[in-house]
């Protein structure tokens, strides 16, 4: 009795040996490694998607019931603090906090340079943060305000969220249209590599039909070629994208813009769906390779 | 297929390859199932290409070739495979899948007609057997002989149990001792009833196993 009958169990002695793909072959080294980086850069579309969905999100849960108040700077004390009490008297707001200069000459530091005469008339900045419970008219608020003082006025950054979201809309169609174009880039990549699978293993294709081989049996060793060499591309690609993420991670978690993105690491969502994305893609790739090689074993006469 | 047709009739088969000379003019025979015949004739006479117009793997130019009364000219293309599972090929190359070991080798026609392993397994053991290579089971082609190559490639093209065997020199490439065995192996299947024609240049063997022999000469076929 040979060995191979006492060492191997599995039932299908054909299970890890697809007929098509030569282990040594250029081809089996290089493809995952082709094919590794298309799906890296298709999930990372994807991981850049979600993360922009993320990141317009929190800035504008954030946002939604912080609203700063803006006065002069050439406006009298006693206008600061009208503006101050009135502010606090005001049902639906849970805090007021203004901003002291020190704390708003830093916030100008990036625009106008750390060299700021003291002189320099910087505008007062109030902090206030809303009630959820009791939601406040901002066009009523800023009306109170400006009674006050016309020179002191209400910013809901709904302007500037306005801007990112229809911003973070663009660049989520740009990232689709890439990802859609990359996608066409990997069908086409398993597509060229099936004919030259095919090319190269013209005669085992004439040796299999010979023996009895069906045109479907052909295809499915295709199939499974691919699937063998997608599924290794697919591991490089998350590896990759796993290793983004991790960067992403020690990087960014000290950046207060970014801290609420980075963690956790695997968000559940964010994991399914790259999971699922990874299935897809290997799932299309095997399509495509079976669509090939019936189609070139079509053209086969005899 | 027809039970009682013969195994193998060619009728008025002329066989020319693109603007080439004709490689076949017109020829006619019939081998009736059971029989050994051998087919001789000198290098380039177009033994090999009239095997390869029995199992299909060329279409003659003219005429007609019948299997077991299947016209292949009128088979259609989805048919084949079936068609094709009663017939074994032992080719003059081996054409082994060089990437799977002798028992993968073996099993392939098996495994492409869907037979489960298991029962594969079994069928496959026994004939590694009855070719000696029981021991090289795990091993790829190309770490075996060119006799043990040879004794894979009947192997292969018998593990289906075909009804006709196709053999393209199978003892051109193993020495006389070899061929010996190789030949009592194929008297032994021509016993269990498969019609063999077989291509052979080994006038030693011919006289030593006698059978009708059909000589390829200038693109006629005569028996001798």
């Amino acid at each position: 009795m040979s060995t191979l009958f006492k060492r191997r169990d599995a039932d299908d002695i054909f299970r890890n040996t697809p007929i098509f793909l030569d282990e040594e072959h250029l081809l089996a080294r290089f493809v995952p490694w082709i094919t590794g980086v298309l799906i890296f850069v298709v999930l990372l579309v994807l991981f850049g998607m979600m993360l922009s969905y993320r990141l317009v999100t929190t800035w504008h849960s954030t946002m939604e019931y912080t609203w700063t108040v803006q006065i002069d700077g050439t406006l009298t004390p006693d206008k600061n603090d009208a503006v101050l009490k009135m502010l606090r008297e005001t049902g639906g707001i849970t805090s007021v906090n203004p901003l002291d200069k020190d704390t708003s000459l830093a916030l100008l530091k990036p625009w106008l340079g750390g060299d700021l005469s003291k002189d320099l008339p910087i505008p007062m900045l109030i902090d206030i943060r809303l009630d959820k419970t009791q939601p406040l008219d901002p066009e009523t608020l800023s009306k109170r305000l400006s009674a006050i003082d016309p020179h002191v006025t209400l910013d809901t950054h709904e302007q500037w969220l306005g801007d990112v979201s229809a911003l973070m809309k663009n660049f989520r169609v740009l990232m689709i249209a890439l990802g859609l174009l990359l996608i066409l880039g990997l069908v086409l990549a398993i597509t060229l590599v099936t004919r030259m699978n095919f090319a190269l293993n013209q005669t085992i294709i004439a040796t299999l039909h010979m023996t009895g081989a069906t045109d479907r049996f052909i295809a499915e060793e295709f199939e499974r070629s691919t699937l063998w060499l997608t599924v290794k591309g697919t591991s490089i690609g998350l590896i990759l994208l796993i290793s983004v993420k991790v960067s992403l991670y020690f990087f960014g978690r000290h950046e207060p813009m970014l801290a609420g993105l980075v963690t956790p690491i695997f968000p559940f969502f964010e994991t399914v769906c790259v999971i699922a994305l990874s299935g897809a893609l290997i799932g299309l790739s095997v399509w495509a390779s079976r669509q090939t090689a019936l189609r070139r074993l079509a053209k086969i006469v005899t | 297929m027809r039970d009682n047709a013969p195994a193998l009739e060619f009728r008025d088969v002329s066989m020319r390859y693109d603007e080439g000379r004709a490689v076949m003019h017109q020829v006619n025979f019939t081998l009736e199932r059971g029989t050994f015949t051998y087919i001789r004739g000198r290098s380039g006479a177009g033994k090999s290409t009239l095997l390869k117009l029995a199992y299909h793997g060329l279409e003659p130019t003219a005429g007609h070739i019948l299997v077991f009364g299947e016209d292949l000219r009128r088979l259609p293309r989805a048919r084949l495979p079936q068609f094709r599972r009663n017939i074994g090929v032992v080719y003059q190359d081996f054409r082994l899948l060089g990437h799977l070991t002798a028992l993968q080798n073996v099993a392939m026609p098996l495994h492409v007609a869907g037979v489960k392993s298991t029962q594969l397994r079994a069928d496959v053991k026994e004939l590694l057997d009855w070719v000696g290579l029981s021991d090289k089971a795990s091993q790829l082609p190309v770490t075996l002989s060119g006799g043990e190559k040879q004794r894979l490639a009947i192997a292969r093209a018998v593990i289906t149990k075909p009804k006709l065997l196709l053999a393209d020199e199978p003892t051109g490439n193993v020495d006389d001792k070899m061929a010996m065995k190789l030949m009592y192996l194929f008297e032994e299947l021509h016993k269990m009833g498969t019609t063999i024609l077989m291509v052979t240049h080994n006038d030693g063997l011919v006289e030593r196993f006698p059978h009708p022999q059909l000589m390829l000469e200038d693109g006629y076929v005569h028996a001798v």
